[in-house]
């Protein structure tokens, strides 16, 4: 969804993703610029991270939803400790609320990330953002997100 | 007679700023806090029976015991909680242990040399990936093999800078601020009435360091809206205390002119879905997430013990961050959701005027950062009026750990 995909806002020197055989479909699907849910087939309840097995109804079939990559800011932190020593300081770890509309997935899903090209000054719970993508590698892109102007 | 659990003993090592002690191993300076600790109970180390700890413990209590020539190790045990969420739990396996007649005298045992290892507070520079953007060619980031339930749930947040706990805190706070108006200078008078208490401590690492509002306000900020003095310190040292039967403890609380001091109800556990709590779950319900994610089990707690909020006279509340402390404030019914603010307006929490003298040696904050095992000691001593800040013929004592990740508690009562 970026103009430029080549934008980048973190160092390479950024923790990697670590992934298990529940967790890697997500990531597989953020390669390609998808933001996606692990929905239960059964009854349509919506996780994040994926997990082996249904919370609500402890089914174990699911499929990656992909969403709309829309959302609203929940709660955020602006980080002013060094965590690689290369990032620009501070920076945002934030918790948006996915908007699920238009999916068959049963309740919102949060996902923890990070809000950039913004000021601190923007920063108010419940505003509206949208994804962006950070590329890291042919196998690894990282979902951020913008406040919608 | 009864074989309920009482605390009889407790002790610990010298606490420094974290990398002052180099020339002790970690598993020395446990010996030497548990050998203080059954020496203060009126014991001695061929009285030990049972050995206790929680997550993340380096010292293994079979190392332990057989080091210490433990005679015979009948109970050996760690909790599965996440680092400091589990210290109150450890003390409720001791009293498990002693109760059903597993072991007679166990001792639960923290040490920390936090220079020779790793800072808790700088995991991170174990996941950072070398090179980077100075490097003439950057490695490429690339997928690791999750090993653990653990990692695997970091690892999904970690790409984010998502390390800290002071970020991981810093979140449910925000949100906290956000529904019901809290501030930072809330956050401030809590770091300075525990400073407050520090200062009369000869154990405390802050002990000649005082603290004002105007300096807490001024500090750098780590993780908005936390700042220095939100955070608690990174320490050295060990603490022990020792857990046995009431049969026991009347006769060892007699020989040393104290009231027997009883493990009246302890509690651990999580809400549903928690796992790691704020630090890795986006996911907690909306109703828990801007709380200590402890009420239930407060709840749990005061309906076990047959004693209620008001019945407290002094609290020792883990204080890895000043928010958690007054979002478990009001998880433990000291006040109502959301009031956590005004309540420490009202100075409740200082040992001189307060409705509820808190953290009265200092705790995380300007003691030492045992993991809260030192909030355990505290709470003793509280009622022992063998603290630094005694409460007059204080009789009950509520003792949390970690908030914000699953969590325990205990209540003491002097009897």
């Amino acid at each position: 969804m970026n103009a430029d995909s080549n934008q980048r806002w973190f160092p390479n020197s950024m923790p990697a993703p670590m992934v298990d055989h529940h967790t890697l479909p997500w990531w597989e699907a953020c390669a390609q610029h998808k933001l996606t849910a692990q929905r239960c087939t059964n009854c349509n309840h919506t996780q994040l991270p994926g997990s082996p097995i249904c919370s609500e109804c402890r089914g174990t079939d699911f499929e990656m939803t992909e969403l709309n990559g829309k959302g609203t800011l929940y709660t955020y932190t602006a980080v002013h400790q060094p965590l690689t020593y290369e990032e620009k300081l501070p920076f945002f770890i934030v918790v948006i609320e996915l908007d699920v509309s238009g999916t068959p997935c049963k309740n919102p899903v949060r996902l923890m990330s990070n809000i950039v090209d913004a000021e601190e000054e923007e920063f108010e719970i419940g505003k509206p953002v949208e994804v962006v993508w950070e590329t890291f590698s042919e196998f690894v892109s990282v979902p951020r997100f913008k406040f919608v102007k | 007679m009864s074989r309920k659990a009482h605390i009889v003993g407790v002790g610990e090592s010298q606490y420094t700023k974290w990398g002052k002690i180099v020339d002790e191993t970690e598993h020395a300076l446990a010996h030497k806090a548990i050998i203080k600790a059954v020496t203060d109970a009126g014991l001695t180390v061929d009285d030990i029976d049972g050995l206790a700890s929680f997550a993340e413990d380096r010292n293994e209590a079979i190392f332990i015991a057989a080091e210490l020539g433990i005679p015979e190790l009948r109970f050996g045990n760690m909790v599965w909680m996440p680092g400091g969420g589990g210290g109150c739990a450890a003390v409720s396996n001791a009293a498990m242990a002693v109760e059903t007649g597993q072991a007679e005298v166990v001792v639960v045992y923290r040490s920390l040399c936090q220079g020779q290892f790793m800072r808790f507070g700088h995991a991170a520079e174990l996941m950072v990936n070398e090179g980077g953007d100075e490097a003439a060619e950057p490695p490429p980031i690339t997928f690791q093999q999750a090993t653990t339930l653990m990692l695997g749930a970091m690892g999904h947040v970690m790409p984010f800078g998502m390390i800290t706990g002071a970020a991981a805190f810093a979140l449910p706070f925000r949100r906290h601020m956000h529904k019901y108006g809290t501030t930072g200078e809330h956050l401030g008078k809590i770091a300075v009435a525990f400073r407050k208490h520090a200062n009369r401590n000869e154990r405390a690492v802050m002990k000649d360091k005082e603290l004002t509002l105007e300096q807490h306000q001024a500090s750098r900020m780590i993780a908005d809206p936390f700042r220095l003095f939100d955070c608690c310190m990174e320490n050295d040292g060990a603490c022990a205390v020792v857990v046995t039967t009431e049969e026991r403890a009347k006769d060892l609380a007699k020989a040393k002119d104290r009231r027997p001091v009883e493990i009246v109800a302890t509690v651990q556990g999580a809400p549903k879905g928690y796992s790691f709590g704020s630090f890795t779950n986006a996911n907690i319900d909306d109703d828990i997430y801007a709380t200590g994610g402890t009420e239930q089990m407060a709840n749990r707690l005061w309906e076990k013990s047959g004693l209620k909020p008001e019945d407290v006279d002094v609290a020792q509340i883990y204080d890895h961050f000043t928010g958690s402390v007054l979002m478990q404030l009001e998880d433990f019914g000291f006040c109502k959701r959301g009031e956590g603010g005004d309540f420490i307006d009202s100075g409740a929490l200082d040992w001189e005027g307060g409705s509820l003298p808190t953290n009265t040696s200092g705790g995380s904050l300007s003691e030492a950062y045992m993991h809260g095992l030192n909030h355990v000691l505290e709470g003793a001593r509280s009622l022992w009026g063998e603290s630094c800040c005694p409460v007059d013929n204080a009789e009950v004592c509520l003792v949390t750990s970690a908030a914000g990740v699953p969590s325990s508690a205990i209540v003491l009562q002097a009897k």
